[in-house]
């Protein structure tokens, strides 16, 4: 066992915390999985700077927002619902001078509640039983008001589609030549999916697929192609296979990214063991502890 | 009537090494008041000048934290033990 | 192919490239160095001050550079392997990385800590599979110590490894061998002044001498909490403590004593206006760089992050 890190020449250093988004370290895990399968590493994002994958398309939309003038220091963002975007937004803004609003559904959890103040957002309370739909309404809505004001979900789309393209190359660099088996992800709305699956098979189109379905989230609309591989994860399930990669790898993993290990192990039996499988962590396992009963 | 003020150890060189002292109040404040006017070095390890509880100290009434009560308007009975502890396990060690 | 997206990996390629590791190990240290730039307005123009994101280690913290160093020395001694404990007593963030790192090497950890820590530190040891031994709530951290100690006392049979990093050697010693030759890399020999607040007194003994085996002109200051009843987790005034074992005063050049609330109110201000959220402890380092920084008029000031502000929030 290696207990050596990086050289002191390999440290970086930058002049503000948003040149940390992105670059995210991956790591092998060594005593789960098949015995001579191919490696799993887990693609830490929760080592993003705010601890989540949500800081690089945040960091794109704000960015691309600030470059093309439509954001100053002193305007106002507005985003809806309580996500890892939320602190994202706060944390980027700080930096750029922005405010960030965020409009919540009431009853929705509060686990990124107090970090999302922290970093200095306002929480703004809609209508619970409108949904998230309703916030969306409100936020897109007090947007439109006045011109020192920006509903984040505006330019989402490209902004997603080159952040997460710039992460498919991102761990096809680390790979260093090796070749890429399999990469997992969480899916919710299938964005992530989307765009890291179509990147990566460009360069292999037979490329196996993972997604993680968590919970109760309606299956997004996939077109079908015979190397993805969706599977249904409960909540219940997805903790437990959390508590057993932190206690036998010491990598403390959201429900997710365990569930995306989860999967990864099935795709063992698919993937050649001189190939590599990534599982992506997309957010911090800190930030869900004590939160597991809420969350069912 | 009189209560009980159990005090933490990094305070008690201000009390003579006691452990609680017993004090007249009908409400927390006055307690933690009478308190500090007999122990006036108190004062400022509890109070901010602005004469608010100083954030990181928690004060119980009989266990439960008066910031879930009537904060320092919390009524005390005869007996009532009031302790004052700072907001993180620290100590000595 | 990274050409068509104008994106944050091409411009940072080289800042911090994107790697793979074949341990967790092997993700602690290297951390970033940020420089504070809103904080710092009211500075001379040739005074900088930087951040070393010690929150950024895996475990959360800068104390899994120590857990690794103790782990690791003790496991070369012998001192640990074969199934024996890692005994310490810890409620806080060195817990923490021991569990952690216990996990990842299959060595089984108990922890000492006082009946009423939060549930917080609880659920996160024992994700990790760490076993929790509690000790009298009314004693505080001094009786989790006197358990500690009892326990190894009485273990005829040898089956603990008693890491105590009070003083243990191995804790500075880790800051001695990557902290500072890292913070020396990252300021290209710049650095002027190393400021530190003291719990154990690892990182800033062992930063310290690092430091000073590269430059013969370089400040050390530790930073306490100005009072003995104070509310920085983790920070010791060492006045009114038992001094650790690897607590050396004489090889400080100055000491900065910190109110609490100015520790707190700087965890928030640097969350506001630099994106970076951290405990209470290292807004109270900030404030002390801050401190030495406003005294000159030209200097090098480096402190550190040492956790992150989401370990002291939950439901």
């Amino acid at each position: 066992m290696s207990f050596e890190g990086l050289s002191p020449e390999q440290a970086p250093v930058v002049e503000r915390i948003d040149e940390l988004v992105g670059n995210t370290p991956m790591v092998r895990l060594k005593r789960i999985g098949r015995d001579g399968g191919a490696p799993i590493y887990v693609k830490m994002e929760n080592m993003n700077p705010s601890g989540s994958i949500r800081d690089r398309y945040i960091a794109e939309i704000l960015e691309r927002a600030v470059a093309a003038g439509m954001l100053v220091a002193g305007d106002t963002v507005a985003l809806a619902g309580l996500d890892d975007s939320a602190p994202a937004a706060a944390m980027i803004g700080s930096v750029l001078g922005i405010h960030t609003r965020v409009y919540v559904p009431e009853g929705s959890d509060e686990r990124l509640w107090e970090l999302s103040r922290r970093y200095g957002a306002e929480l703004i309370w809609t209508d619970g039983d409108r949904g998230l739909p309703g916030a969306v309404t409100e936020a897109a809505a007090w947007s439109r008001k006045a011109s020192d004001r920006m509903y984040v979900d505006g330019i989402r789309r490209e902004a997603v589609r080159d952040a997460y393209g710039g992460m498919a190359a991102e761990i096809l660099q680390s790979l260093q030549g090796q070749r890429l088996g399999a990469f997992i992800t969480s899916v919710t709305t299938g964005g992530t999916f989307r765009h890291v699956a179509r990147e990566l098979r460009e360069t292999r189109p037979a490329l196996n697929m993972g997604g993680a379905i968590l919970g109760e989230v309606n299956l997004p609309d996939f077109k079908e192609h015979k190397f993805n591989s969706l599977e249904r994860f409960s909540m219940k399930e997805a903790f437990e296979l959390r508590d057993q990669i932190a206690g036998k790898e010491g990598l403390l993993l959201g429900p997710k990214g365990a569930a995306c290990v989860g999967l990864a192990m099935e795709l063992q039996e698919k993937v050649s063991p001189d190939e590599v499988i990534v599982a992506l962590n997309p957010d911090s396992g800190q930030r869900y502890l004590g939160w597991e009963k809420h969350l069912h | 009537m009189t209560v009980q003020v159990r005090i933490p150890t990094p305070l008690r060189k201000f009390t003579a090494g006691q452990e609680e002292v017993a004090v007249e109040g009908a409400t927390v404040g006055e307690a933690l008041m009478n308190l500090t006017e007999s122990h006036p070095e108190l004062k400022s390890k509890i109070f901010s000048d602005d004469g608010a509880v100083r954030r990181f100290v928690n004060i119980f009434a009989n266990d439960e934290d008066i910031r879930f009560q009537e904060k320092l308007e919390t009524p005390l009975s005869e007996g009532d033990l009031v302790s004052i502890v700072p907001a993180i396990a620290g100590g000595r060690s | 192919m990274s050409s068509s997206h104008p994106a944050w990996t091409e411009r940072l390629e080289g800042v911090r490239p994107p790697r793979r590791h074949e341990g967790l190990l092997e993700v602690i240290g290297a951390t970033p160095l940020v420089r504070l730039r809103s904080v710092t307005r009211d500075l001379a123009d040739g005074v900088e001050v930087w951040v070393k994101m010690e929150s950024m280690n895996p475990g959360g913290s800068v104390k899994d550079r120590p857990a690794r160093q103790i782990i690791k020395d003790a496991l070369d001694r012998g001192d640990l392997g074969n199934g024996k404990i890692l005994l310490d007593a810890t409620s806080g963030n060195t817990g923490i990385a021991y569990a952690m790192i216990g996990a990842s090497l299959g060595i089984p950890v108990h922890l000492v800590m006082p009946e009423n820590v939060s549930p917080q530190r609880k659920e996160i040891v024992e994700v990790y599979g760490a076993k929790i031994v509690y000790s009298d709530p009314m004693e505080g951290s001094d009786g989790a110590i006197r358990l500690a100690r009892k326990l190894v006392e009485e273990d005829e049979e040898g089956l603990y490894y008693y890491a105590d990093q009070y003083h243990n050697p191995s804790n500075p010693r880790a800051h001695q061998l990557t902290t500072a030759p890292e913070i020396w890399a990252q300021t290209g020999g710049r650095v002027t002044h190393f400021v530190a607040s003291t719990g154990t007194s690892g990182t800033v003994m062992g930063t310290g001498r690092g430091l000073r085996e590269r430059s013969s002109t370089v400040r050390i200051v530790g930073s306490q909490p100005a009072d003995a009843f104070h509310g920085l987790e983790g920070l010791k005034h060492m006045p009114s403590s038992l001094k650790p074992g690897i607590y050396k005063e004489d090889e400080l050049d100055e000491i900065r004593w910190i109110e609490t609330e100015d520790g707190w109110d700087m965890a928030e201000t640097l969350a506001k206006e630099e994106g970076i959220a951290c405990g209470n402890s290292a807004g109270a380092n900030v404030v002390a760089a801050l401190e030495v920084a406003r005294e000159l008029t030209e200097g090098v000031v480096v402190t550190v992050i040492c956790d992150h502000a989401d370990r002291y929030f939950g439901e």
